[in-house]
Protein backbone atom coordinates (compact mmCIF):
# COMPACT_ATOMS: atom_id res chain seq x y z
CA UNK A 1 0.00 0.00 0.00
CA UNK A 2 2.49 2.27 1.04
CA UNK A 3 4.65 1.78 -2.04
CA UNK A 4 1.49 2.76 -4.53
CA UNK A 5 0.55 6.01 -2.46
CA UNK A 6 4.08 6.86 -2.75
CA UNK A 7 4.61 6.19 -6.56
CA UNK A 8 1.13 8.50 -6.59
CA UNK A 9 3.08 11.18 -5.13
CA UNK A 10 6.06 10.95 -7.57
CA UNK A 11 3.96 11.47 -10.17
CA UNK A 12 2.13 14.28 -8.61
CA UNK A 13 5.83 15.89 -8.75
CA UNK A 14 6.44 15.00 -12.13
CA UNK A 15 3.46 16.30 -13.21
CA UNK A 16 3.51 19.59 -11.95
CA UNK A 17 6.31 20.64 -14.03
CA UNK A 18 4.76 20.03 -17.16
CA UNK A 19 2.25 22.81 -18.49
CA UNK A 20 -1.35 23.14 -19.33
CA UNK A 21 -2.32 22.74 -16.14
CA UNK A 22 -6.10 22.53 -16.25
CA UNK A 23 -5.95 19.22 -18.54
CA UNK A 24 -3.32 17.40 -16.08
CA UNK A 25 -5.84 18.72 -12.80
CA UNK A 26 -8.42 16.66 -14.67
CA UNK A 27 -5.89 13.80 -15.38
CA UNK A 28 -4.80 13.86 -11.79
CA UNK A 29 -8.56 13.56 -10.27
CA UNK A 30 -8.94 10.30 -12.18
CA UNK A 31 -5.73 9.01 -11.62
CA UNK A 32 -6.20 9.83 -8.04
CA UNK A 33 -9.41 7.83 -8.04
CA UNK A 34 -7.72 4.75 -9.29
CA UNK A 35 -5.30 4.82 -6.87
CA UNK A 36 -7.06 5.46 -3.76
CA UNK A 37 -9.10 2.83 -4.87
CA UNK A 38 -6.08 0.49 -5.51
CA UNK A 39 -4.96 1.85 -2.03
CA UNK A 40 -8.12 1.10 0.20
CA UNK A 41 -8.21 -2.66 -1.99
CA UNK A 42 -4.80 -3.33 -0.27
CA UNK A 43 -5.40 -2.68 2.77
CA UNK A 44 -8.61 -5.03 2.99
CA UNK A 45 -7.08 -7.90 1.40
CA UNK A 46 -3.74 -7.00 3.19
CA UNK A 47 -4.79 -7.84 6.84
CA UNK A 48 -3.27 -10.24 9.62
CA UNK A 49 -3.91 -11.14 13.03
CA UNK A 50 -1.60 -9.46 15.12
CA UNK A 51 -0.38 -7.48 18.24
CA UNK A 52 -0.84 -4.21 19.60
CA UNK A 53 0.56 -2.11 22.11
CA UNK A 54 -1.94 -0.87 24.67
CA UNK A 55 -0.66 2.66 26.14
CA UNK A 56 -1.98 3.82 29.27
CA UNK A 57 -1.41 4.01 32.77
CA UNK A 58 -2.12 1.23 35.53
CA UNK A 59 -5.24 2.76 36.04
CA UNK A 60 -5.95 2.60 32.63
CA UNK A 61 -6.13 -1.34 32.71
CA UNK A 62 -9.57 -1.93 34.43
CA UNK A 63 -11.29 -0.17 32.28
CA UNK A 64 -10.23 -2.78 29.33
CA UNK A 65 -11.54 -5.80 31.57
CA UNK A 66 -15.84 -6.19 30.65
CA UNK A 67 -17.86 -8.91 29.96
CA UNK A 68 -19.46 -8.83 26.35
CA UNK A 69 -21.81 -10.97 24.60
CA UNK A 70 -20.58 -14.78 23.42
CA UNK A 71 -17.87 -14.41 20.18
CA UNK A 72 -16.39 -17.57 18.39
CA UNK A 73 -13.08 -18.59 18.74
CA UNK A 74 -10.56 -17.70 16.35
CA UNK A 75 -7.42 -17.94 17.91
CA UNK A 76 -7.64 -20.65 20.46
CA UNK A 77 -5.20 -20.49 23.91
CA UNK A 78 -4.92 -22.46 26.98
CA UNK A 79 -7.97 -23.92 28.37
CA UNK A 80 -9.29 -23.88 32.35
CA UNK A 81 -12.27 -25.36 34.40
CA UNK A 82 -13.69 -24.33 37.37
CA UNK A 83 -16.86 -26.12 38.65
CA UNK A 84 -19.20 -26.49 35.28
CA UNK A 85 -17.85 -23.87 33.49
CA UNK A 86 -15.08 -24.21 30.66
CA UNK A 87 -12.72 -21.23 29.99
CA UNK A 88 -11.18 -21.04 26.54
CA UNK A 89 -8.58 -18.40 26.16
CA UNK A 90 -8.71 -16.26 23.67
CA UNK A 91 -4.66 -15.49 22.65
CA UNK A 92 -4.12 -11.95 24.12
CA UNK A 93 -7.37 -10.57 23.90
CA UNK A 94 -9.66 -12.46 26.89
CA UNK A 95 -12.34 -15.50 28.01
CA UNK A 96 -14.71 -17.56 26.37
CA UNK A 97 -16.88 -18.82 28.86
CA UNK A 98 -19.19 -21.76 28.44
CA UNK A 99 -21.45 -23.88 30.52
CA UNK A 100 -19.98 -27.51 30.39
CA UNK A 101 -22.72 -28.85 32.86
CA UNK A 102 -23.34 -31.50 29.88
CA UNK A 103 -19.96 -31.80 28.25
CA UNK A 104 -22.22 -33.05 25.09
CA UNK A 105 -23.72 -29.95 24.71
CA UNK A 106 -21.36 -26.85 25.96
CA UNK A 107 -23.06 -23.81 26.29
CA UNK A 108 -21.99 -20.13 25.15
CA UNK A 109 -22.18 -17.72 28.21
CA UNK A 110 -20.15 -15.27 27.85
CA UNK A 111 -16.77 -13.38 26.27
CA UNK A 112 -14.45 -11.57 28.80
CA UNK A 113 -12.39 -9.19 27.43
CA UNK A 114 -8.97 -9.27 28.85
CA UNK A 115 -6.14 -7.33 26.78
CA UNK A 116 -2.93 -9.36 26.88
CA UNK A 117 -4.40 -12.52 28.27
CA UNK A 118 -2.94 -15.92 27.93
CA UNK A 119 -3.31 -17.98 31.61
CA UNK A 120 -5.92 -17.60 33.94
CA UNK A 121 -6.80 -19.73 37.62
CA UNK A 122 -9.80 -19.23 39.75
CA UNK A 123 -10.37 -20.10 43.45
CA UNK A 124 -14.14 -19.00 44.94
CA UNK A 125 -15.24 -17.42 41.68
CA UNK A 126 -12.07 -15.24 41.56
CA UNK A 127 -10.66 -15.32 38.68
CA UNK A 128 -6.88 -14.47 38.70
CA UNK A 129 -5.90 -13.13 34.98
CA UNK A 130 -2.08 -12.17 33.50
CA UNK A 131 -2.18 -9.10 31.41
CA UNK A 132 1.10 -7.77 30.15
CA UNK A 133 1.88 -5.44 33.28
CA UNK A 134 -0.11 -7.39 35.95
CA UNK A 135 -2.40 -9.70 37.35
CA UNK A 136 -5.94 -8.71 37.62
CA UNK A 137 -8.54 -10.30 39.85
CA UNK A 138 -12.25 -10.00 38.29
CA UNK A 139 -15.38 -11.10 40.26
CA UNK A 140 -17.14 -13.68 38.31
CA UNK A 141 -20.46 -14.20 40.86
CA UNK A 142 -22.12 -11.99 38.13
CA UNK A 143 -21.20 -12.93 34.84
CA UNK A 144 -23.02 -9.79 33.47
CA UNK A 145 -21.52 -7.25 35.82
CA UNK A 146 -18.08 -8.16 36.43
CA UNK A 147 -16.10 -6.56 39.42
CA UNK A 148 -12.62 -5.89 39.24
CA UNK A 149 -11.53 -6.59 42.75
CA UNK A 150 -7.53 -6.39 42.42
CA UNK A 151 -4.64 -5.51 40.08
CA UNK A 152 -1.29 -6.05 41.37
CA UNK A 153 2.00 -5.48 39.18
CA UNK A 154 4.46 -6.98 40.82
CA UNK A 155 4.55 -9.30 38.02
CA UNK A 156 5.45 -7.91 34.95
CA UNK A 157 6.14 -9.35 31.75
CA UNK A 158 10.35 -8.12 30.64
CA UNK A 159 10.43 -5.90 28.04
CA UNK A 160 7.43 -4.84 27.53
CA UNK A 161 7.91 -1.70 26.42
CA UNK A 162 10.38 -2.83 23.32
CA UNK A 163 8.20 -5.77 21.90
CA UNK A 164 5.10 -8.11 22.72
CA UNK A 165 6.06 -11.09 25.61
CA UNK A 166 7.10 -13.99 24.25
CA UNK A 167 4.84 -16.35 25.34
CA UNK A 168 1.84 -14.56 23.98
CA UNK A 169 3.52 -14.67 20.67
CA UNK A 170 4.20 -18.56 20.94
CA UNK A 171 0.67 -19.09 21.74
CA UNK A 172 -0.59 -16.90 18.88
CA UNK A 173 0.60 -20.46 16.58
CA UNK A 174 1.80 -18.51 13.76
CA UNK A 175 4.62 -20.13 12.48
CA UNK A 176 6.92 -17.59 10.49
CA UNK A 177 6.30 -13.93 10.85
CA UNK A 178 4.06 -12.53 13.89
CA UNK A 179 3.04 -8.88 13.15
CA UNK A 180 3.04 -5.70 15.64
CA UNK A 181 1.41 -2.80 15.29
CA UNK A 182 5.09 -0.52 15.36
CA UNK A 183 6.03 1.13 18.70
CA UNK A 184 4.85 4.76 18.69
CA UNK A 185 6.82 6.15 22.10
CA UNK A 186 5.13 9.64 21.69
CA UNK A 187 1.81 7.46 22.81
CA UNK A 188 3.34 6.75 26.00
CA UNK A 189 3.89 3.81 28.34
CA UNK A 190 2.72 0.42 26.99
CA UNK A 191 0.65 -1.49 29.69
CA UNK A 192 -0.20 -4.76 27.71
CA UNK A 193 -0.33 -6.03 23.89
CA UNK A 194 -3.67 -7.23 22.46
CA UNK A 195 -4.35 -9.61 19.77
CA UNK A 196 -6.19 -8.36 16.88
CA UNK A 197 -6.58 -8.17 13.00
CA UNK A 198 -5.26 -5.36 11.88
CA UNK A 199 -3.37 -3.91 8.33
CA UNK A 200 -0.41 -6.04 7.87
CA UNK A 201 2.04 -3.51 9.79
CA UNK A 202 5.59 -2.93 9.24
CA UNK A 203 6.81 -4.67 12.47
CA UNK A 204 7.18 -8.68 12.80
CA UNK A 205 9.02 -11.14 15.04
CA UNK A 206 10.28 -13.97 12.93
CA UNK A 207 8.70 -16.67 15.35
CA UNK B 1 -31.67 -56.17 10.42
CA UNK B 2 -27.62 -54.92 10.67
CA UNK B 3 -28.82 -51.77 11.46
CA UNK B 4 -30.72 -52.72 14.64
CA UNK B 5 -27.47 -55.00 15.36
CA UNK B 6 -25.43 -52.53 15.35
CA UNK B 7 -27.36 -49.99 17.60
CA UNK B 8 -28.32 -52.79 19.89
CA UNK B 9 -24.83 -53.21 20.65
CA UNK B 10 -24.16 -49.68 20.91
CA UNK B 11 -26.92 -49.61 22.99
CA UNK B 12 -25.31 -52.46 25.34
CA UNK B 13 -22.18 -50.51 25.29
CA UNK B 14 -23.36 -47.08 26.31
CA UNK B 15 -24.84 -48.63 29.18
CA UNK B 16 -21.58 -50.15 30.03
CA UNK B 17 -20.17 -46.78 29.54
CA UNK B 18 -22.21 -44.95 31.57
CA UNK B 19 -22.34 -47.73 34.67
CA UNK B 20 -18.24 -47.86 34.44
CA UNK B 21 -18.26 -44.08 34.63
CA UNK B 22 -20.46 -43.67 37.84
CA UNK B 23 -18.19 -46.32 38.94
CA UNK B 24 -15.10 -45.15 38.47
CA UNK B 25 -15.83 -41.19 39.72
CA UNK B 26 -15.19 -42.80 43.52
CA UNK B 27 -11.30 -43.48 42.08
CA UNK B 28 -10.63 -40.23 40.54
CA UNK B 29 -8.37 -37.73 41.34
CA UNK B 30 -5.62 -39.10 41.46
CA UNK B 31 -3.53 -36.50 40.37
CA UNK B 32 -3.98 -33.57 43.38
CA UNK B 33 -3.56 -30.99 40.65
CA UNK B 34 -7.16 -31.80 39.91
CA UNK B 35 -10.17 -29.17 40.59
CA UNK B 36 -10.84 -29.42 44.45
CA UNK B 37 -12.80 -27.79 47.08
CA UNK B 38 -11.35 -29.10 50.25
CA UNK B 39 -9.20 -26.78 51.94
CA UNK B 40 -9.25 -22.93 51.69
CA UNK B 41 -12.37 -22.98 49.18
CA UNK B 42 -13.05 -24.35 45.74
CA UNK B 43 -10.55 -23.83 42.63
CA UNK B 44 -10.60 -24.79 39.05
CA UNK B 45 -7.97 -27.02 37.21
CA UNK B 46 -5.97 -26.13 34.06
CA UNK B 47 -4.18 -27.92 31.54
CA UNK B 48 -0.77 -29.36 31.86
CA UNK B 49 0.68 -26.01 29.57
CA UNK B 50 -0.72 -23.46 32.58
CA UNK B 51 1.77 -21.13 34.09
CA UNK B 52 -0.74 -20.57 36.68
CA UNK B 53 -1.69 -23.04 39.53
CA UNK B 54 -3.47 -22.79 43.55
CA UNK B 55 -1.93 -24.68 45.66
CA UNK B 56 -2.07 -24.55 49.49
CA UNK B 57 -4.32 -21.34 49.05
CA UNK B 58 -1.42 -19.73 47.00
CA UNK B 59 -1.05 -18.61 43.40
CA UNK B 60 1.83 -19.76 41.71
CA UNK B 61 3.09 -18.29 38.58
CA UNK B 62 6.24 -18.54 36.14
CA UNK B 63 7.41 -16.53 33.49
CA UNK B 64 10.16 -17.85 31.80
CA UNK B 65 12.88 -17.11 34.52
CA UNK B 66 10.79 -16.56 37.60
CA UNK B 67 8.13 -18.16 39.88
CA UNK B 68 6.00 -15.35 41.82
CA UNK B 69 4.04 -16.25 45.00
CA UNK B 70 0.57 -14.99 46.02
CA UNK B 71 -1.14 -15.24 49.42
CA UNK B 72 -5.26 -16.23 48.19
CA UNK B 73 -5.92 -16.02 52.30
CA UNK B 74 -8.35 -13.22 51.23
CA UNK B 75 -9.42 -14.79 47.49
CA UNK B 76 -10.65 -11.09 46.20
CA UNK B 77 -7.21 -9.35 46.85
CA UNK B 78 -3.65 -11.55 46.41
CA UNK B 79 -1.46 -10.86 48.37
CA UNK B 80 2.11 -10.70 47.01
CA UNK B 81 4.70 -12.77 48.89
CA UNK B 82 7.72 -13.76 46.93
CA UNK B 83 9.89 -13.43 43.83
CA UNK B 84 11.92 -16.54 43.33
CA UNK B 85 14.59 -16.62 40.38
CA UNK B 86 14.71 -20.07 38.64
CA UNK B 87 16.83 -20.62 35.08
CA UNK B 88 15.91 -19.69 31.90
CA UNK B 89 13.32 -21.27 29.73
CA UNK B 90 10.54 -22.10 32.41
CA UNK B 91 7.39 -22.91 30.61
CA UNK B 92 4.91 -25.04 32.80
CA UNK B 93 3.62 -25.37 36.39
CA UNK B 94 1.80 -28.18 38.20
CA UNK B 95 1.26 -29.09 41.65
CA UNK B 96 0.64 -32.50 43.79
CA UNK B 97 0.47 -32.19 47.31
CA UNK B 98 2.98 -29.67 48.71
CA UNK B 99 5.70 -29.76 45.62
CA UNK B 100 5.65 -27.81 42.25
CA UNK B 101 6.78 -29.26 39.14
CA UNK B 102 8.10 -26.10 36.88
CA UNK B 103 8.73 -27.97 33.32
CA UNK B 104 11.88 -26.24 31.61
CA UNK B 105 13.17 -26.30 28.54
CA UNK B 106 16.46 -28.09 30.22
CA UNK B 107 14.81 -30.62 32.59
CA UNK B 108 11.91 -30.16 35.55
CA UNK B 109 12.71 -28.34 38.97
CA UNK B 110 10.83 -29.27 41.86
CA UNK B 111 9.73 -27.14 44.80
CA UNK B 112 8.53 -28.00 47.62
CA UNK B 113 6.11 -25.44 49.11
CA UNK B 114 5.48 -27.16 52.42
CA UNK B 115 6.58 -23.37 52.92
CA UNK B 116 4.32 -22.01 50.88
CA UNK B 117 5.42 -18.40 50.84
CA UNK B 118 8.70 -19.70 50.73
CA UNK B 119 9.39 -22.14 47.88
CA UNK B 120 12.42 -24.39 47.82
CA UNK B 121 13.93 -25.87 45.45
CA UNK B 122 14.30 -29.62 46.52
CA UNK B 123 15.06 -31.76 43.59
CA UNK B 124 15.92 -31.26 39.71
CA UNK B 125 15.64 -33.94 36.65
CA UNK B 126 18.06 -32.34 34.05
CA UNK B 127 17.30 -33.52 30.40
CA UNK B 128 18.73 -32.01 26.87
CA UNK B 129 17.18 -28.90 25.62
CA UNK B 130 13.63 -29.19 24.52
CA UNK B 131 10.12 -28.19 25.18
CA UNK B 132 8.12 -29.91 28.11
CA UNK B 133 5.03 -29.82 30.51
CA UNK B 134 5.42 -32.26 33.20
CA UNK B 135 2.07 -33.87 35.19
CA UNK B 136 2.71 -36.24 38.26
CA UNK B 137 0.92 -38.91 40.36
CA UNK B 138 1.59 -40.35 43.35
CA UNK B 139 5.41 -41.99 42.88
CA UNK B 140 5.96 -40.72 39.20
CA UNK B 141 6.16 -38.08 37.03
CA UNK B 142 5.60 -37.89 33.22
CA UNK B 143 6.76 -35.17 30.99
CA UNK B 144 7.28 -34.88 27.27
CA UNK B 145 9.90 -33.18 25.38
CA UNK B 146 9.70 -31.78 21.95
CA UNK B 147 11.73 -29.99 18.84
CA UNK B 148 10.21 -26.79 17.91
CA UNK B 149 11.59 -23.73 16.06
CA UNK B 150 12.81 -22.51 19.41
CA UNK B 151 13.93 -26.12 20.81
CA UNK B 152 15.19 -26.85 17.77
CA UNK B 153 18.00 -29.58 19.38
CA UNK B 154 15.79 -31.25 21.43
CA UNK B 155 14.16 -34.93 20.98
CA UNK B 156 10.58 -35.68 20.97
CA UNK B 157 9.87 -38.15 23.42
CA UNK B 158 7.54 -39.32 26.91
CA UNK B 159 10.01 -39.42 29.71
CA UNK B 160 8.85 -41.75 33.22
CA UNK B 161 10.43 -40.76 36.32
CA UNK B 162 10.27 -41.68 39.60
CA UNK B 163 9.77 -39.66 42.16
CA UNK B 164 9.83 -41.48 45.38
CA UNK B 165 12.58 -39.81 46.83
CA UNK B 166 11.86 -36.70 45.34
CA UNK B 167 15.29 -35.35 46.03
CA UNK B 168 16.52 -37.57 43.13
CA UNK B 169 14.42 -37.94 40.48
CA UNK B 170 15.45 -40.83 38.19
CA UNK B 171 14.15 -41.35 34.69
CA UNK B 172 12.80 -44.99 34.38
CA UNK B 173 11.28 -45.16 30.91
CA UNK B 174 11.42 -42.55 27.93
CA UNK B 175 9.94 -43.45 24.65
CA UNK B 176 10.34 -41.74 21.41
CA UNK B 177 7.19 -40.11 19.62
CA UNK B 178 6.40 -38.07 17.06
CA UNK B 179 6.06 -34.27 18.17
CA UNK B 180 4.26 -34.93 22.30
CA UNK B 181 2.59 -31.45 23.55
CA UNK B 182 0.40 -31.37 26.75
CA UNK B 183 -0.85 -34.32 29.21
CA UNK B 184 -2.69 -35.57 31.79
CA UNK B 185 -3.83 -38.45 33.92
CA UNK B 186 -6.99 -40.23 34.40
CA UNK B 187 -6.38 -43.04 36.86
CA UNK B 188 -4.88 -45.94 35.26
CA UNK B 189 -3.97 -43.75 31.95
CA UNK B 190 -2.18 -41.14 30.46
CA UNK B 191 -3.32 -38.82 27.61
CA UNK B 192 -0.27 -37.62 25.62
CA UNK B 193 -0.92 -34.79 22.47
CA UNK B 194 1.29 -36.11 19.94
CA UNK B 195 1.63 -34.92 16.37
CA UNK B 196 -2.40 -34.74 15.48
CA UNK B 197 -2.75 -37.35 17.78
CA UNK B 198 -4.06 -38.01 21.59
CA UNK B 199 -1.85 -41.14 22.61
CA UNK B 200 -3.39 -43.10 25.60
CA UNK B 201 -1.14 -45.39 27.65
CA UNK B 202 -1.63 -48.05 30.24
CA UNK B 203 0.11 -46.57 33.53
CA UNK B 204 -0.84 -49.25 35.75
CA UNK B 205 2.77 -50.47 36.41
CA UNK B 206 5.16 -47.27 35.24
CA UNK B 207 8.28 -49.20 36.98
CA UNK B 208 7.50 -52.18 34.53
CA UNK B 209 7.17 -49.49 31.30
CA UNK B 210 3.78 -47.85 29.47
CA UNK B 211 2.44 -49.56 26.58
CA UNK B 212 0.32 -47.14 23.96
CA UNK B 213 -3.03 -48.94 23.68
CA UNK B 214 -5.12 -45.99 22.22
CA UNK B 215 -4.40 -42.99 19.38
CA UNK B 216 -6.85 -41.27 18.36
CA UNK B 217 -6.60 -38.31 15.62
CA UNK B 218 -7.32 -35.06 16.49
CA UNK B 219 -5.79 -32.16 14.41
CA UNK B 220 -3.26 -29.89 16.13
CA UNK B 221 -3.74 -31.41 19.58
CA UNK B 222 -2.09 -29.66 21.97
CA UNK B 223 -3.31 -29.57 25.50
CA UNK B 224 -5.89 -31.53 27.73
CA UNK B 225 -7.32 -31.44 31.33
CA UNK B 226 -8.91 -34.54 33.16
CA UNK B 227 -12.14 -33.79 34.78
CA UNK B 228 -14.07 -36.81 36.01
CA UNK B 229 -14.60 -39.39 33.48
CA UNK B 230 -14.05 -36.54 30.29
CA UNK B 231 -11.11 -35.39 28.69
CA UNK B 232 -11.34 -31.64 27.42
CA UNK B 233 -8.89 -31.50 24.74
CA UNK B 234 -7.49 -28.41 23.18
CA UNK B 235 -6.92 -28.17 19.83
CA UNK B 236 -5.51 -25.23 16.90
CA UNK B 237 -8.92 -25.66 15.87
CA UNK B 238 -11.24 -25.43 18.72
CA UNK B 239 -11.97 -27.70 22.36
CA UNK B 240 -12.97 -30.96 21.89
CA UNK B 241 -14.38 -33.28 24.80
CA UNK B 242 -14.47 -37.16 25.16
CA UNK B 243 -15.99 -39.70 27.66
CA UNK B 244 -13.00 -41.93 28.90
CA UNK B 245 -14.08 -45.33 28.96
CA UNK B 246 -12.49 -46.27 32.46
CA UNK B 247 -12.25 -50.23 31.57
CA UNK B 248 -9.80 -49.83 29.11
CA UNK B 249 -9.21 -45.91 28.71
CA UNK B 250 -11.00 -45.51 25.63
CA UNK B 251 -12.34 -42.41 23.90
CA UNK B 252 -15.87 -41.34 23.02
CA UNK B 253 -16.61 -38.20 21.22
CA UNK B 254 -19.42 -36.22 23.29
CA UNK B 255 -19.02 -32.70 21.58
CA UNK B 256 -16.42 -30.31 19.79
CA UNK B 257 -16.07 -25.99 19.82
CA UNK B 258 -15.05 -25.22 16.92
CA UNK B 259 -12.90 -22.37 15.76
CA UNK B 260 -14.15 -19.62 13.51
Amino acid sequence: MAKVCNNYRILEEQLNYIPNMKKLTLCLAVCTGILLTSCSDNETTKSVIGLRPIYGTIDDIQNFVKSTEARELTSVGKIYTYQDYLFINEVGSGLHVYNNQDPKNPVALKFISVPGNVDIAIKNQYIYADMGSGIITIDMSNLDELVITDFSTEYLEENLDVRPPQHLVDQLNISGKVYFECIDRSKGKIITWEKQEMPQPECYIAN
Amino acid sequence: MKNFKVYTTLFVFSIFLLLGCSEDSVNQNTTTSSESSVGGGSTGQGGSTTRFTIANDHLYIVTSNTLYTYSLANASKPEFKEKVWLSWGVETIFSMGSHLFLGTQNGVLIYSIAEPTKPLRVGTYTHITSCDPVVAAGNFAYSTLRTTDRCNRGVNRLDIIDIEDITNPRLLHSYTITNPQGLGISGDYLYVCDAGKINTYDIRNPRAGSSLIHSDVLFGCYDVIVKNNVLIVVSVTGVTQYDINPANGGLTKLSSIERQ
